[in-house]
C-alpha cells in the first residue's frame, strides 16, 4: 500500500542545512506528497507531555489524541509548522511508516490548514528548508 | 465620599470584606484596597500578588534567579524576565478564559517582551522575600499553579517568543516614549480567545 497524507512515519532525519541529525528516530506526520516531483513532505509530531506551553506557540499545531481518539498518537501532541521537510518519494519509504492508519479526517484537514497558512505567512529560512534524497536518508536510518 | 459611606466592616476569609452600608452585593473590599465590581464578578488581583505568587512557587530559586543576560541591547536578571513573561502570558491566557483581567497590571512592550514595570524593578526585593504568604482565592491559585506548570520547562527565548507572538506587543514596540508603549490586553480579548483555545484546554486537562 503506498504512503498516505495522514500517516506517519518513524525515522531520523536531518534537521537542518547546517547538518544536525537526529539521534533517535522520531514520528513525522506526511504533510504532503508531490508526484510530479516525487518527494513527500513531513512534519515534526511531538508530545506535549512535559512541554505543554508549546501548545501557545503559533508555530506549533496542537493535535488532542481524542474526540475522537487516534490511533496515530496516544498522547495530545504537536505539529511543528517552522519546518520544510522533503524525502524523496521511494517505494522502500514505506518499511518506516509505524502503520496505515492515519490522523481522523477532521483534524488532518485542520492541521494541513494550519500548515499550509503558516507557510503562506512566515517565511521559513533556508536553514529549515531540507531535502534528503533516497541515498541520504537509507544513510540516516543506518547510523 | 466613599469612605464615608462606610458604616461597618464585616471580617470574611481570604482578604475579602464585605463592606455593610454599602450594596453589599455591588462592591467587594480586596487586599486592602476598595475595589468596584459587578455582581458576581471576581475582584482582580494585584500584579504584584501573582509575582510574589510565582515567586513562592520556585522553592529551590531553580528559574527565579539572579543571572543576567544581555538580549536585544537590554541586560537583565534572566528571572526577572522569566517572571515578567509568565504574568504576561498569564494575563492572556486568562482573559481568553474568562474574559477578565486576572491582574491589574499594565503592561508596557519592550524589547524582550511584555514587561510590568512595577513588578520589574521590584523584583530584587520580591525575590528577597519569596517566602513570604500570598493568600489567593481558590481559582486564581488553580489557574496560577497550572501556568508555572505548564510554562516551567520553556526556555526564556521561549518565553519571549511567545510575548513577542502577542498582537498588541507588536503593535506597541518601537515607540520611542513609554507611554506609547503602554498595552492594552483587553482590547485583544477575542484575538486571545482564538489564539489560546487549545493552550486553555491543555491547561485544563493538567488539572
Amino acid at each position: 500500500m503506498d504512503l498516505e497524507i495522514g500517516q506517519v512515519i518513524s525515522a531520523r532525519i536531518r534537521f537542518n542545512n547546517f547538518g544536525l541529525k537526529s539521534s533517535s528516530k522520531h514520528p513525522y506526520l506526511i504533510v504532503g506528497i508531490d508526484e510530479e516531483l516525487r518527494t513527500v513532505e513531513i512534519a515534526q509530531l511531538d508530545s506535549l507531555q512535559g512541554k505543554e506551553y508549546k501548545a501557545a506557540m503559533r508555530c506549533n499545531k496542537v493535535i488532542f489524541c481524542d474526540e475522537p481518539i487516534e490511533t496515530v498518537i496516544d498522547r495530545d501532541s504537536y505539529v511543528q509548522l517552522d519546518n520544510t521537510f522533503r524525502v524523496e518519494l521511494y517505494d522502500g519509504l514505506t518499511r518506516y511508516r509505524r502503520q496505515t492508519d492515519k490522523l481522523s479526517e477532521e483534524k488532518l484537514k485542520d492541521v494541513l490548514k494550519s500548515y499550509r497558512s503558516y507557510h503562506e505567512v512566515h517565511h521559513i529560512d533556508e536553514n529549515k528548508q531540507v531535502y534528503m534524497d533516497r541515498g541520504e536518508f537509507e544513510n540516516l536510518q543506518n547510523t | 465620599m466613599l469612605f464615608l459611606c462606610l458604616n461597618k466592616l464585616v471580617e470574611q476569609e481570604n482578604g475579602v470584606k464585605q463592606i455593610d452600608g454599602l450594596k453589599k452585593k455591588s462592591y467587594t473590599y480586596y487586599n486592602g484596597r476598595i475595589q468596584f465590581i459587578r455582581k458576581g464578578e471576581k475582584p482582580m488581583m494585584k500584579g504584584i500578588d501573582v509575582a510574589r505568587y510565582f515567586l513562592s512557587l520556585d522553592k529551590n530559586g531553580e528559574i527565579f534567579n539572579k543571572i543576567l543576560r544581555t538580549q536585544n541591547g537590554r541586560t537583565f536578571y534572566e528571572g526577572n524576565a522569566r517572571l515578567n513573561k509568565y504574568m504576561h502570558l498569564a494575563q492572556n491566557i486568562y482573559i481568553a478564559k474568562y474574559g477578565a483581567l486576572l491582574m491589574d497590571s499594565v503592561f508596557y512592550a519592550y524589547d524582550n517582551g511584555a514587561v510590568d514595570p512595577v513588578v520589574q524593578e521590584s523584583y530584587s526585593v520580591l525575590l528577597e522575600r519569596r517566602d513570604q504568604a500570598v493568600s489567593l482565592q481558590e481559582r486564581e491559585q488553580r489557574f496560577l499553579d497550572s501556568i508555572f506548570k505548564a510554562f516551567y520547562n520553556a526556555t526564556l527565548d521561549e518565553l519571549i517568543e511567545l510575548s513577542h507572538e502577542d498582537s498588541e506587543w507588536v503593535d506597541k514596540h518601537g515607540y520611542y516614549r513609554k507611554e506609547d508603549q503602554k498595552m492594552d490586553s483587553m482590547a485583544r480579548k477575542a484575538e486571545y480567545e482564538r489564539q489560546y483555545a487549545d493552550m486553555i484546554k491543555i491547561l485544563e486537562r493538567m488539572g
